[in-house]
């Protein structure tokens, strides 16, 4: 058995059912010949390092599936079709890698888990800053004050 | 018989690495230290590999990096699929951040 995975790039205008309609593609590629897919996964929106057809945005996905040693180069040729072919309005870039023992990965942020991250940042800095230089405002006026009381 | 050593760093470098470190100092491969480390080596962590290219986006030599050359040799492949899959900036000129 060999483990392979596909990352895929998308339109970032891409709906759910057209991601869950290539989802199900690619399942009955990978079941027709004895094959399983071991996880589809969506990353979510990303800003790209470089537009792709005029897009500074898209969307990501990660499928891991496992092959038999025998149908190996047909279901690879099958899904590079699909991908490149079939879905070539949706799908920007793809890439297939054979897996090692390791499943374990690390990916960057998407952008929507960085909005939820930073929200509660910013909150709370905003209503310190805010009360702070109220105190200052105030402070600045009493010394003011005081000086003026002194001449 | 004692041999020259050829020096493969050009001399503007060599003034810079001397300027800094004061003696030249061996570099220490961080992969081969940490086996976990060498594991992550992947194209999908771009957060990693983007210590490993210059603000222009091309990838640093391993003499000023320090990784050795097994390791320099997984990591370019890493950078060059990342580049692919948009992850990582061919050249700084395209950026869209």
């Amino acid at each position: 058995m060999f483990r392979y995975e596909t990352c895929f790039l998308t339109v970032p205008e891409i709906t759910a059912d057209e991601s869950k309609n290539i989802e199900s593609q690619l399942d009955n590629i990978v079941n027709e010949l004895k094959g399983t897919v071991l996880s589809y996964e969506r990353w979510g929106k990303y800003q790209l390092a470089y537009p792709v057809r005029k897009n500074n945005y898209g969307v990501r996905f990660l499928v891991r599936f496992e092959v038999d040693k025998d149908n190996k180069n047909k279901i690879l040729d099958q899904i590079k079709n699909l991908l490149a072919v079939r879905q070539t309005e949706l799908v920007m870039r793809y890439t297939i890698v054979r897996l090692g023992t390791n499943l374990e990965y690390i990916r960057p942020e998407s952008l929507d888990e960085m909005a939820t991250t930073a929200e509660p940042f910013f909150k709370d800095h905003k209503t310190r800053n805010s009360k702070e230089s109220d105190e200052e405002t105030h402070d600045s006026k009493d010394n003011d004050t005081t000086d003026e009381d002194t001449d | 018989m004692t041999r020259k050593m050829k020096l493969k760093i050009s001399g503007r470098l060599l003034k810079k690495k001397t300027r800094r470190n004061g003696l030249s100092q061996k570099k220490h491969c961080r992969f081969c230290a940490n086996e976990q480390a060498a594991l992550l080596i992947d194209y999908k962590n771009s957060n990693m590999l983007r210590s490993f290219i210059t603000e222009r986006g091309k990838i640093l030599p391993c003499r000023i990096s320090g990784t050795c050359s097994k390791h320099q040799r997984t990591l370019s492949t890493a950078i060059k699929n990342a580049r692919i899959m948009a992850l990582l900036p061919f050249t700084a000129g395209h950026s869209t951040y």
